[in-house]
């Protein structure tokens, strides 16, 4: 065949798609940090400037002025107690939906999911109503409770997924040497699901740090996350662009830093388990 | 039921008999929107007698730190003064004891985010930031208790609640006749002008809308070619666009609706203010209808518009050489009116403001109170007249402050013609169908007539729903 | 561990039946118990006290308020005089309709792009996935800022063409198209990556044979590689459309809803009605039309998975 210039040229053309569709994906995330970075002056140049001094002046400010440790705080805890619990509850169901074909149970693991695909608009009506008479408005345990409804079919329908893939007959030997059912839950198919274990607890937390309409309705100073609080930059008079693109950097760090390690199960994340 | 409504400022028998006497439309309309009834230019605003504090031994502001150790939770806007007292909050803490854990919010969500906490009527909140639009909701429907008892309990000379400018005191903070807190902020549209451009071509301040809109033509004829345009204001979609239609819908003489709760935005003269503000928009910069606040505010700082209607609180910037082009060459005075057969002028400039309530599921009532009184006391409202002005008579009307704050004496001035928006529960409902309408009419999606027409009726039918109207 | 161990020893004394049953269900109704018993608790009593409510008005906003029986009066009031109703509908069906044919095109067009082998292509891939893993507010501020008229990206590069400053998000004719642009930057990589993984899983053989065959790149990939990744591609299609049309963090960060009614989605006026207004009733009745329209949507975009399949 040879490399002949049309070959040539449709390389060439197809690196510089790959070229533009990068920078279309990842440079509005370095603008952010970028600019979170620059001096409150650097950052209201037009044209914006590219080379200036880097401060992390508002990163400090905004812990200061605006209390965001406790958001931060706030956000982590509720996600951190929100994984465990939903894992907790939700792992020791995936398996036996996996493992025990009883009537109906692919029935209810189907209305599992459709609760996950709820708007959660429309459960935020009646939740709202739920936790003001049970006074969980404004509170973490009122958060980590409201984030099980989507945490918790997440994690059956990955962990049912992860379960099913594992095959039985190391299960079955352990318990004819003697092992329960139990036993062999815990000390057999925990261990062999353990990287789709963790996986599906990193992205139960990360949907949970990154979640917002039921941070925004249910919360209001005590328990308010950061999601929420970045609105404390949008004022009338206009936006605070240095504290706003500071408190975005906060909120994605987590999020870049874990997604590296989640590569491989992302997939299935994603689409609960839809396609592995 | 029909009586809770926003014409809550009741006029004396003998202040009514002089208003009759305004004449023409002025005269139906004396009888419910206060402030085109002040269009006669007597001020109409008098003290509402029942509540001025007997004289007795007063328990506020409180000597020995009786509240010591109290916490309380306070919601505040996000806007210039509330950002000024979280700053000076630890001089209160250290004089009371009191802790304050004061949570500012911007505008957009700070109604939501009081609602869900006080809507478990726990206590969790103490001292809530009320617009005075939400006077209805907070007031009228409970969620904030009336000070009447705690005003008598305070040393008059402290509170000297005659100072606080009646209107404002009755438009933030009064409903149906009691005291529901303490004026912080206070707003009051009024209009800015190049003094330099209207020199330049012999012009005058606008005194009516008419010669607001030729002078805008002379100006945008002259001057266009050099970016500057006659005139500028609000006019994206949204509460300030609303806001801005009020300075015109009163002096035209109409309201949103009459004192039967029928909605009146149908009505020739509605609907004369609006055609008449639409036909500004040829004459304002290109981008009028995208601008809300800060746009707005930046077109006439950066020299771009010899005239802008906008709210007071954008004064200090105008002033301010890191925000602004037109430092020494702009001038303030009362938004224009409309010329009555009687000779005297129908202004309206539109009202807006805050008040600190305390929640009626406060546990830490005689706290908030001790902190409503400071932050609002003479000493403050002189000292933190740097972020927005005072509702304080003695403050707007000092003359060392009217040299500083070039705004004070036009604020002193347009308060005796100030026009509120509705304050009942349902208005910010029907509030989000009028900025529909408006910014379908500025647009030139509908015509002003056609606009209005289509939105009266749904107006109506939120009124009759909540029981105002008689079907 | 022994203890358990124990447990069953003992029951091995009872009644044969009774044993085998238990010995059999304890254990998976143990482990299911609890996660099913919370979800009804927090999905199923809501929703059916929301549909009730929604028969009812209720003003949450009046400390004094009760509920008031009014039948159907919410549904009827939505379906004829709500002016906002209909528009809002329009406005979700718009979005989700574009956004999902501009993503599923352009995330073929990557996936098919990062289907060959080339040096760095794994991190190249992982620097895609970036604006999907970040909180969609957080995608709406990067995109706010991007849109700003004074000091956005979007108006340096038009400036560096000479073109005049827009006022992107400020605008009814732009606001819609920038927030689905906002959108496509976010959800594009979901469907690449799904489509990259599903063309990663295809077998060889007949991708040789093809060649063999004399076939073109064109006749390759619509008679080989489309049939073949259909099921992910419809799998993509479903969770985004149903994802898009319950879209409210994006739009709620870049302009709740404005100009006018231009970008107000249904989810955005059912909040409105819900946590503005406080109208709880009204706002259930809005709720359950948007979940019966998803019900709806999902179904036909299933139909249409089988279909294809048959």
């Amino acid at each position: 065949m040879g490399l002949g210039w049309q070959r040539i040229a449709w390389l060439a053309a197809k690196r510089l798609l790959i070229a533009i569709i990068i920078v279309f994906f990842v440079a509005p995330i370095i603008l952010i940090f970028l600019t979170s970075i620059k001096s409150r002056v650097d950052a209201l140049a037009f044209p914006p400037v590219w080379i200036f001094s880097p401060t992390f002046m508002n990163f400090e400010e905004i812990f200061e002025l605006y209390d965001f440790g406790l958001y931060f705080r706030n956000t982590l805890v509720a996600a951190t107690a929100s994984t465990i619990v939903a894992m907790a509850l939700g792992v020791p169901a995936a398996y036996s939906l996996a493992r025990y074909k009883f009537r109906g149970h692919s029935n209810l693991a189907f209305w599992i999911l459709s609760i996950r695909i709820t708007p959660p608009i429309a459960a935020m009506i009646p939740v709202f109503i739920l936790f003001r008479n049970l006074r969980l408005l404004d509170s973490i345990p009122g958060l980590v409770l409201i984030y099980c409804t989507f945490n918790l079919p997440f994690v059956v329908w990955m962990m049912r997924g992860f379960f099913e893939d594992l095959p039985i007959d190391l299960e079955e030997s352990a318990m004819v040497d003697g092992c329960s059912r139990f036993g062999a839950f815990a000390r057999v198919a925990l261990i062999l699901a353990a990287p789709g274990l963790a996986s599906t607890a990193i992205l139960t937390f990360l949907f949970t740090w990154n979640e917002f309409i039921f941070a925004l309705i249910l919360t209001g100073t005590n328990a308010r996350t950061m999601p929420v609080a970045v609105q404390l930059f949008m004022r009338e008079t206009g936006i605070l662009w240095g504290h706003m693109t500071a408190a975005a950097v906060i909120m994605m760090l987590p999020t870049v830093v874990l997604t590296f390690f989640i590569q491989r199960y992302l997939v299935r994340g994603l689409t609960f388990g839809a396609i592995k | 039921m029909n009586k809770k409504g926003t014409f809550n400022r009741k006029l004396s028998r003998r202040e009514a008999l002089k208003l009759f006497g305004a004449g023409g439309l002025g005269l139906y309309l004396a009888s419910y929107v206060p402030g085109v009834a002040a269009a006669s230019a007597q001020p109409s605003w008098s003290f509402p007698k029942n509540i001025i504090a007997q004289p007795r031994k007063y328990k506020f502001p409180a000597e020995g730190k009786p509240y010591a150790g109290t916490k309380i939770n306070v919601s505040m806007v996000a806007e210039a003064k509330p950002d000024a007292l979280k700053k000076v909050l630890p001089r209160f803490t250290e004089k009371t004891g009191i802790e304050v854990n004061l949570d500012i919010l911007p505008y957009p969500t700070l109604q939501e985010k009081q609602f869900t906490v006080m809507t478990q009527q726990t206590g969790a909140l103490d001292g809530v930031h009320v617009d005075c639009v939400w006077m209805g909701q907070y007031a009228g429907q409970g969620w904030i208790a009336p000070v009447d008892d705690l005003v008598a309990e305070t040393d008059p000379e402290y509170l000297m609640l005659e100072d606080f400018h009646p209107a404002i005191l009755a438009e933030q903070c009064m409903w149906e006749d009691k005291l529901y807190g303490l004026p912080f902020i206070n707003a009051i549209h009024t209009l800015y002008y190049r003094t330099d451009i209207f020199d330049k071509h012999g012009l005058k301040p606008p005194e009516t809308w008419e010669e607001l809109r030729e002078a805008a033509k002379l100006i945008t004829e002259a001057e266009s070619k050099n970016g500057v345009y006659g005139v500028t204001f609000m006019g994206k979609r949204g509460v300030q666009l609303l806001c801005t239609y009020v300075n015109f819908l009163g002096a035209f003489g109409s309201y949103f609706y009459d004192k039967n709760y029928v909605a009146t935005l149908d009505s020739p003269e509605a609907i004369a203010a609006l055609e008449f503000f639409v036909s500004l928009v040829p004459y304002a910069n290109p981008g009028v209808l995208s601008q809300d606040w800060d746009e707005c505010f930046a077109t006439f700082a950066a020299g771009n518009a010899a005239m802008n209607i906008q709210w007071q609180n954008a004064a200090p910037g105008f002033a301010d050489p890191s925000k602004s082009k037109i430092i020494g060459k702009w001038g303030i005075t009362l938004t224009p009116g409309n010329k009555l057969p009687d000779g005297t002028i129908r202004r309206s400039p539109t009202f807006g403001g805050w008040c600190i309530g305390i929640a009626t599921d406060s546990k830490n009532r005689e706290a908030v109170w001790e902190l409503m009184l400071w932050a609002t006391s003479l000493e403050m409202e002189r000292e933190l007249a740097y972020a927005m002005p005072s509702s304080r008579k003695s403050v707007l009307g000092d003359p060392e402050f009217q040299k500083k704050y070039i705004e004070y004496e036009t604020m002193l001035k347009s308060y005796d013609y100030a026009l509120g928006r509705p304050r009942i529960p349902e208005w910010p409902q029907m509030a989000d169908l009028i900025e529909a309408a408006l910014s379908e009419a500025m647009t030139g999606a509908k015509t002003p007539e056609q606009a209005l027409k289509d939105v009266n009726p749904l107006l109506n039918e939120i009124l009759m729903s909540a029981g105002y109207q008689k079907a | 561990m022994t203890s358990t161990t124990t447990v069953t020893a003992q029951r091995r004394q009872r009644p044969l039946f009774r044993t085998r049953f238990w010995a059999h269900w304890s254990a998976p109704a143990i482990m299911l118990i609890p996660a099913v018993v919370i979800l009804v608790a927090l999905s199923l009593f809501p929703m059916f006290y929301s549909l009730w409510l929604s028969f009812n008005e209720w003003n949450l906003g009046d400390r004094t308020a009760t509920w008031r029986f009014v039948g159907l009066k919410n549904f009827i009031t939505i379906f004829t005089t709500d002016p906002f109703f209909w528009p809002s509908v329009r406005v979700s069906v718009t979005f989700t309709g574009v956004t999902v044919a501009v993503q599923t095109l352009l995330g073929l067009g990557i996936a098919l792009l990062f289907s060959e082998e080339f040096r760095g292509r794994g991190l190249l891939r992982t620097l895609i996935v970036l604006p999907l893993m970040i909180s969609p507010v957080v995608a709406g501020l990067i995109w706010r800022f991007m849109y700003n008229t004074d000091l956005g990206m979007v108006n340096y590069l038009l400036y560096l063409l000479g073109i005049d400053k827009v006022d992107w998000l400020g605008r009814q004719v732009s606001a819609m198209p920038a927030v689905m642009l906002a959108d496509i930057w976010q959800w594009t990589p979901f469907v690449a990556l799904i489509l990259m993984a599903a063309i990663q899983a295809l077998p060889d053989e007949p991708f040789e044979a093809a060649l063999i065959d004399g076939a073109n790149r064109w006749q390759t990939f619509r008679y080989l590689t489309l049939p073949m990744i259909r099921p992910a591609l419809m799998v993509a299609i479903l969770i985004r459309t149903m994802d898009s049309f319950k879209i409210f963090d994006l739009i709620y960060v870049l302009t709740l809803g404005g100009p006018g009614v231009s970008t107000q989605v249904l989810g955005l006026y059912t909040y409105k009605w819900g946590f503005k207004f406080f109208q709880m009733g009204y706002a259930s009745a809005l709720s359950y039309l948007m979940i019966f329209m998803m019900v709806v949507f999902a179904n036909i975009i299933v139909f249409f998975m089988r279909r294809r399949v048959d």
